[in-house]
């Protein structure tokens, strides 16, 4: 039984805020933390404040970083002529890990989905144009979801950029690689017959 | 609990834990459903791409006995609409579609002529032929830089100076939306005294969202909604509205009156403006 109103309450209550966590799971993370090495814990918690303090969107690209500009704005060697527009900071990751894209991010920092109250002014739109405006901008890759609502994003920046004079290029889509024609449903054929290219 | 099967179009969507997804359906056959797809967000599951915003789909889920979410079990795409995807204008009159359904109908209250009304809606707009063109800015004023503002990011909108044909749908699909609610307007005789409300020379009469339609020149100035709306307003929304008469072939002249009349009662009966209002009207 945990005490009311003691820290160990606190603990638990701050934990079930996380996603996927429920009373349960905060229960059990909680007493893992105290069975073992407490030093785990405190660094747990110093990870977390120093990232809670430090943590900051880039003033470029609005990836997330301790420093001004992130890693990879902050890189001479990437390209400078190409921007990839993605939604959030983890879509960069994903990229990353990928490992195949040279030039540089701008994170939107959601989609446009007005049913929901996220209109363009709440998007790093703005932005962007200015990004491409300054000049040195070759593309724009628009890497938004292929859902309606990352469809829509991608439309409207698509019109916002119109007149700059830099290629927009949409994301490919289809069937994932290694997978089987077997296993692709009707939109994924679609979408691949749609886009297939030049042998 | 007993497994249904419905038709259904996807009004609303939200995350729900790292691979399920609850589901806002409008269907033909049960009206609005909300329910759980568990695992709906995998990329293989036994819901297809159903559950895209506005995309039709076949349903089988399992009705829940004392309220609360429904559980999806299955879900296949019966029907995208491609205009969606390459005009701003077709997209946010999908989604302004989408937030009438969703917000404007109750449970398990079907309505199939609304349910095809909407799918009639989306299926009507069509892809434009070329990306159009910048418009030109107005007279004196300087001219802009290259791309275009925020706030206006497609020809046609910029003030409510041009607005799309696009409104058009929207307009009758609002009417379809009125009409299943039960607040079609009544357009032929006053709604206060019964009397008749465009006499032979009338340029206006009064109209009142919250009268429920058109009033006469003597009960209209004691309701403090009133509008007023040109005999020309008039004919349209009559031919709009009944079935026995021809709407006119072209709306332009009539557009904006109509769009003010109709986002005010729309409104009136949603209980507060529509989100995608200004969106769809461009202001």
């Amino acid at each position: 039984m945990v005490e009311s109103g003691g820290v160990m309450q606190e603990l638990l209550e701050e934990l079930t805020k996380l996603p996927g966590i429920g009373p349960k799971s905060a229960e059990r993370i909680a007493h893992f933390l105290l069975s073992g090495d407490r030093q785990n814990a405190v660094a747990l918690a110093d990870a977390l404040r120093a990232v809670a303090e430090k943590i900051r969107p880039c003033r470029e690209c609005f990836n997330l970083t301790d420093r001004e500009l992130c890693p990879v704005c902050a890189d001479p060697r990437r390209d400078g002529g190409l921007i990839c527009v993605v939604e959030m900071p983890r879509d960069v990751n994903s990229f990353e890990r990928a490992g195949t894209f040279r030039g540089l991010y701008h994170v939107l920092g959601g989609k446009l989905a007005p049913l929901d109250g996220m209109g363009p002014d709440r998007l790093t739109l703005n932005v962007l144009v200015e990004r491409v405006r300054r000049g040195g901008v070759k593309e724009v890759i628009l890497a938004t979801s292929p859902t309606l609502e990352g469809d829509g994003t991608a439309l409207f920046a698509a019109n916002l950029l119109e007149g700059t004079g830099v290629t927009v290029t949409r994301l490919a889509r289809g069937l994932p690689s290694g997978s089987s024609l077997e296993l692709a449903n009707a939109q994924m054929l679609a979408d691949a017959m749609e886009g297939r290219r030049r042998f | 609990m007993a497994a249904e099967k419905a038709l259904a179009l996807v009004v609303r969507g939200t995350d729900w834990s790292e691979t399920s997804r609850i589901t806002t359906l409008f269907t033909r056959e049960f009206g609005k459903v909300r329910a759980l797809a568990k695992g709906g967000r995998r990329l293989k599951s036994n819901f297809d791409v159903a559950f895209d915003l506005l995309t039709v789909c076949h349903i089988v889920f399992l009705r829940k006995a004392h309220g609360g979410l429904d559980l999806l079990t299955e879900a296949q795409m019966a029907e995208r609409f491609p205009a969606l995807r390459h005009d701003l204008h077709a997209l946010y009159a999908g989604y302004y579609v989408a937030e009438l359904l969703a917000d404007g109908t109750q449970d398990y209250d079907p309505h199939p002529p609304l349910f095809d009304a909407a799918v009639a809606t989306l299926r009507g707009f069509t892809i434009p032929a070329s990306r159009p063109s910048p418009p030109s800015p107005p007279e004196g004023a300087s001219p802009e830089p290259a791309g275009r503002s925020l706030a206006h990011p497609f020809p046609g909108n910029a003030g409510g100076v041009s607005l799309p044909p696009t409104l058009d749908s929207v307009t009758a699909f609002e009417l379809v939306w009125l009409k299943e609610l039960g607040y079609s307007p009544r357009l032929d005789v006053c709604t206060g005294c019964g009397a008749r409300v465009l006499p032979p020379g009338a340029v206006r009469v009064l109209f009142s969202p919250s009268a429920g339609g058109v009033l006469c020149s003597v009960c209209g100035p004691g309701v403090s909604d009133r509008r007023a709306l040109s005999a020309a307003g008039l004919t349209a929304l009559r031919g709009l509205t009944a079935p026995g008469e021809q709407p006119p072939p072209d709306l332009s002249p009539v557009r904006g009156e109509l769009r003010a009349l109709l986002g005010q009662l729309v409104s009136f009966v949603l209980g507060r403006r529509p989100r995608l209002l200004g969106y769809v009207e461009g202001r």
